[in-house]
């Protein structure tokens, strides 16, 4: 049994500056607020542009802005985002420089994460000849950047290095036993780094992988504070 | 707070076009619908401390009418006496214990600790900063 | 390492995996190569397969030419692919005496085709993933893998990129250029821009999945490919930490691929005629569920968290006769056997062998122009995904 959906759609175009349009969608309460985007894509208007890619939460490539919320469309089940009749609200992530309808430039967001340099996806696994018991976890960041849309800082500060990428340097922190490299640290212990964060937590509410980053940022702040504080009263190691 | 305009710059992503860089969204600090306590809390504190700076200007004004003299003074505390007056003296008791108890909670979080109980502790500081103003709405009215 | 200096250009269409791998292949071996994808990268098929690292351990009864290329494709994947891959490792599983049956075949299969492999108990098996079905009567870990399919591509691209190549994302191939029977180029509209131009090349190479017949029609040649969907379904938690299989011959809903938060549950498979947007039937979706909980009964009782469908790119046995068959897991075709000049169309195979792909591809690109350029992708460590966005 199908619902009837309203869709109305951010849209920009370089030339054609901004506007919204209404479609009428026909879908499964089943099925997904992105599969919704698509099928408007496969069958009313071939024009529209966004990103997806792995259609279950992995690949971090589709995020949007529906109703006012940062989510992932593609776990985002329409039964859960609205009713039968209702209306989806759709616009690209903010924070990002924006390139056509919902499609953002995630450049500024790699930018981060490459100068953490933390793998996310990495070899965790047993190799082969290594018993497979040594499987160890591994880190959870999809990287799709709803954090650093949420964030109201990132709305005022384009400089903020953001949620993702300090929680990763604190996971560097963790996994390496206390070091950061002269340039991530210079990165990270100054004013668009860890010290920015307002504690709105809006992060770790749209975090659709729990990577809870502001969690992580406060993390990293007492390892920081107790650190200078250690040394502002001479104590040795 | 860095002011960056809208721009329009070359994309590395998408080779031969230009993307649209976002401005500074000032108005984001003021917009906590829809979204979780945390934000309430930011917005609520940055909203009442704006008003504290306010409030301190206004106070110095005032201060500075003592030395125009007794009369300017005797007016305005008159003024000061009225309903109306004492409603405003409500508002900044809300906002001094609003941004003061918030901001013991904000201290400690951001120093990371009891992060995790960020949401009960906005709650208690909600709590406590309404039994205060309700106290201290008594007080001024029955003074 | 020198670039082979020749001035060939190419322009790959599609950024499946295969298309990417071509494209870094094409740019090791000297070529200027322009990326064309209708969509972002890997929004295809690739980006929406079932994430498997194949050990070979699933063909090596029934198709052991296959099985042969998935594991060497895995181990040289590990190598030069470090930041796409969770190397989980898998455990085919026995639970009926069917299964048993099967074991012995399947142990032969991976002596035959060199898969490293490990006997286990029902004891050892439980004990490494405790939400077996405690019927579980033994166990073969293999070295499975999972990639995550964006990231695959992008570190291909990424590196293509560092080598000189063009990837432009939203740009749908509307027609090939065509010179006396020669492709020279391709039509293109730029969605972005909402603008048409023309990008012109020495050769130009269909890497475009299941739409590979429609850019073919476009020079007037049938590559009948037939878009065979399978259905996924992501459960909420990850409740395997290896790839669990199912110790038999293939069938569907015999597998579970845990990845980062997730058990994804797969697949299936029937015939459809567009692949732009696929109806997912409600039977095949509670197959899954069933067959999944035959080796995870934990899967019963937790709710889905995305329910996904893609087409596989198979080719149909119209061409064959025709088309120059490199191997039988993928083919490539050379179009001059058709008389079509500059153009090749690769199709087929799996994510898993996309290198190998891209190998056989630009083998025969560079036998076209007469030049002997060896391959040198098996050696050539990518980089990060990120790079494709800071470069
Ligand atoms: C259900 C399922 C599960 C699978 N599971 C696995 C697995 O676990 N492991 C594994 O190794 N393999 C798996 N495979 C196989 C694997 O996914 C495919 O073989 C592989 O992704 C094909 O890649 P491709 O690049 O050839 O096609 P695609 O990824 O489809 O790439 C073709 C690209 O061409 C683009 N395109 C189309 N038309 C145009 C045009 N006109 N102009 C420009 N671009 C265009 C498309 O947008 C698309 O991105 C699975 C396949 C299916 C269907
Ligand atoms: C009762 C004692 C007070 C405490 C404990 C306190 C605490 C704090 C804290 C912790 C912050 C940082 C908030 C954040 O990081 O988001 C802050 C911000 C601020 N405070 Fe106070 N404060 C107090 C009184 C005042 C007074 C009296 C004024 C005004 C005269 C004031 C004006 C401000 C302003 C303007 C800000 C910046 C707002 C923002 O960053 O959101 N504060 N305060
Ligand atoms: S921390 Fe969470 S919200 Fe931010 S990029 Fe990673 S997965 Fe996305």
């Amino acid at each position: 049994m199908s619902w009837q959906i309203t869709y109305k759609i951010k849209r920009y175009h370089p030339d054609q500056g901004s506007r919204v349009d209404t479609f009428q969608v026909e879908i499964e309460p089943e099925r997904t607020v992105l599969d919704g985007i698509e099928l408007i894509w496969a069958k009313q208007d071939r024009t529209l542009v966004f990103r997806h890619a792995c259609h279950h939460a992995s690949c971090g490539s589709c995020g949007l802005v529906v109703n006012g919320v940062e989510v992932l469309p593609c776990i985002k089940l329409i039964q859960d985002a609205t009713t039968d009749g209702g209306t989806l609200e759709v616009e690209p992530l903010r924070n990002f420089p924006v390139v056509a309808d919902l499609v953002v430039d995630m450049a500024p967001f790699f930018e981060r994460m490459q100068l953490i340099g933390m793998p996310i996806v990495g070899p965790t696994g047993p190799l082969p000849g290594q018993e497979p018991d040594e499987y160890t976890a591994f880190e959870n960041c999809i990287e799709c950047g709803l954090c650093l849309s949420a964030c109201p800082v990132v709305a005022t500060d384009s400089k903020y290095l953001g949620p993702a990428a300090l929680a990763a340097a604190e996971r560097v922190i963790e996994v390496s036993e206390g070091r950061l490299s002269d340039e991530v640290l210079a990165a990270v212990d100054n004013e668009h780094g860890l010290w920015r964060c307002h504690a709105a937590f809006e992060c770790s509410e749209v975090c659709p992988s729990n990577v809870d980053p502001a969690g992580r940022i406060m993390a990293l702040r007492r390892r920081m504070t107790f650190e200078r504080l250690r040394r502002l009263v001479g104590a040795k190691g | 707070m860095s002011s960056t305009e809208e721009y329009l710059e070359e994309s590395k992503t998408y080779p031969g076009h230009k993307v649209r860089r976002p401005g500074s969204q000032v108005s984001r600090w003021f917009a906590p619908w829809k979204r979780g306590l945390g934000t309430w809390g930011f917005v609520l504190n940055r909203v009442a401390g704006l008003g504290l700076v306010l409030y301190l200007f206004l106070h110095l004004a005032v201060l500075s009418l003592l030395t125009r003299g007794q009369e300017g003074w005797d007016a305005f505390i008159t003024l000061a006496k009225s309903p109306l007056f004492l409603l405003l003296d409500v508002v900044l008791l809300a906002g001094i214990l609003g941004h003061g108890l918030n901001g013991l909670r904000v201290a400690l979080i951001g120093t990371g600790l009891l992060v995790r109980w960020h949401r009960p502790l906005f709650i208690a500081v909600a709590v406590i900063a309404v039994l205060g103003l309700v106290a201290g709405a008594l007080l001024f009215f029955s003074a | 390492m020198s670039t082979p200096s020749h001035n060939y250009s190419a322009i790959v269409i599609g950024a499946g995996s295969t298309g990417s791998a071509v494209a870094h292949d094409l740019t090791l071996r000297g070529f200027a190569v322009t990326v064309v994808e209708r969509g972002e990268i890997a929004s295809g098929t690739t980006g929406r397969n079932h994430c498997l690292l194949h050990s070979g351990g699933r063909y090596c009864v029934k198709d052991q030419e296959s099985a042969i290329e998935c594991i060497e494709e895995n181990m040289i994947l590990r190598k030069i692919m470090p930041d796409a891959l969770e190397l989980n490792g898998g455990l085919f599983v026995a639970i009926t005496d069917s299964d048993m049956d099967y074991k012995p075949l399947f142990l032969e299969g991976c002596e035959a085709c060199n898969i490293p492999h490990k006997e286990l108990t029902a004891d050892e098996a439980l004990k490494l993933e405790p939400n077996l079905n405690p019927e579980v009567k033994a166990a073969v870990w293999v070295p499975d893998g999972v990639f995550e399919p964006m990231r695959l591509c992008l570190s291909f691209l990424a590196t293509a990129k560092s080598h000189g190549a063009v990837v432009r994302p939203f740009t749908e191939v509307k027609g090939l250029l065509m010179e006396g029977g020669r492709v020279t180029g391709v039509h293109v509209w730029d969605r972005i821009e909402n603008k048409e131009f023309d990008i012109h090349a020495d050769v130009v190479i269909n890497a475009a999945g299941p739409w590979a017949e429609a850019i073919a029609e476009m020079a007037g040649i049938d590559v009948p490919v037939v878009p065979t969907p399978g259905v996924m379904v992501s459960m909420t938690g990850r409740h395997n930490q290896r790839v669990i299989n199912r110790l038999n011959k293939s069938s569907d809903g015999d597998i579970v691929v845990p990845q980062r938060e997730t058990s994804i549950i797969g697949t299936s498979s029937w015939k459809v005629e567009d692949a732009d947007y696929i109806e997912i039937p409600e039977d095949h979706v509670r197959l899954m569920y069933e067959r999944g909980a035959e080796m995870l009964p934990v899967l019963k009782s937790v709710s889905p968290r995305g329910i996904f469908t893609v087409a596989r790119p198979l080719i149909g046995s119209r061409g064959e006769a025709e088309g120059r068959e490199l191997s039988r897991t993928f083919k490539c075709f050379d179009h001059a056997d058709e008389g079509v000049e500059g153009f090749v169309t690769i199709s087929g195979g799996k994510t898993t062998t996309s290198r190998a792909m891209a190998e056989t591809t630009v083998d025969v690109v560079c036998k076209k122009f007469g030049l002997e350029i060896p391959c040198t992708t098996r050696d050539t460590v990518l980089l990060s995904y990120r790079a494709f966005y800071t470069l």
